[in-house]
């Protein structure tokens, strides 16, 4: 296993072996982001039974628990991949960070959205100043501070290097998100999914939000296989060692 | 039965507002790095 996983990273480091594994991977994997997300949809808005609090509105969970978790999921993805750049120098890396930044602020936005459309209608709001959606707004701000400073400095090889710095810091925010329901006194709920005890969902409810998670994973892997593939072709213009 | 499905027992502007808003979103970025990229091809053999 360690000797198939230090191949893999050895081939990583080759700009023209992942390009071609791209090529190959691109058209099945956003057929599968499709039909899951297509999928996942149909079955959040019309197989799962209404809830009987929240009636129909609860269906805005299967969009907002999956966007709040790829938020954080794409950090976590984009810090570990900064740390592999700092300390490594891997190329990819900085090319996964840099890619990573725009969709994890897209999917944090809709994260605060579809909470705020849930917020409105359950608690009569679409916004409140609490632990948890002030931690994911400060998420927010982060991954446009990824981007900005990126574009702010002129020399892309100091950029990359302050970006990862900034993105490793940042990720002090990502446990006070996940647990700001339970060290604060917060109106968001706890959660659902990731109990000691299992989650608390009926499994026709569970089934349909694990599809949609899924399929936003899928998405995800496809939009950074994408921007990779520009990446690496902006790179064969800029230098002649990639 | 149609109207029923858009009323969501009148959350319909919620949830379809939330739904919406995700599918522009997905949608909008496969556009943008679509965009990027063929941009990048046009730059590549235009040099």
């Amino acid at each position: 296993m360690i000797k198939f996983l230090k191949q893999f990273f050895h081939k990583c480091v080759s700009p023209k072996w992942v390009h071609g594994a791209i090529e190959k991977l691109l058209t099945p994997i956003g057929y599968a982001a499709l039909l899951l997300l297509s999928t996942a949809f149909a079955l959040d808005l019309w197989w799962a039974p209404t809830d009987y609090q929240q009636g129909d509105a609860y269906r805005i969970m299967f969009v907002h628990v999956p966007a709040a978790f790829m938020s954080l999921f794409i950090y976590v993805t984009l810090a570990v991949s900064a740390l592999v750049y700092w300390v490594w120098h891997i190329k990819l890396a900085n090319v996964v960070v840099k890619a990573s930044a725009p969709i994890g602020a897209w999917l944090t936005l809709l994260a605060l959205v579809s909470g705020a459309l849930w917020g409105k209608p359950m608690w009569g709001t679409f916004w409140i100043w609490d632990a948890r959606l002030t931690s994911e707004l400060l998420l927010l701000f982060l991954y446009l501070g990824l981007i900005i400073l990126r574009r702010s400095i002129e020399d892309p090889e100091q950029g990359s290097k302050v970006v990862a710095v900034l993105a490793l810091l940042g990720a002090v925010d990502l446990p006070i998100i996940h647990y700001s329901v339970y060290w604060w006194n917060t109106l968001h709920q706890r959660s659902t999914l990731l109990n000691a005890s299992g989650p608390t969902l009926d499994s026709k409810m569970l089934y349909p939000l694990l599809g949609t998670l899924l399929g936003f994973l899928v998405y995800y892997v496809f939009i950074i296989l994408l921007e990779i593939r520009s990446e690496l072709w902006v790179r064969r213009n800029v230098s002649t060692d990639v | 039965m149609l109207a029923q499905m858009f009323d969501m027992g009148t959350y319909g502007v919620y949830i379809w507002s939330a739904y919406g808003f995700s599918v522009a979103v997905l949608l909008f970025n496969v556009y943008r790095v679509i965009r990027r990229y063929k941009k990048v091809i046009k730059n590549e053999t235009a040099s």
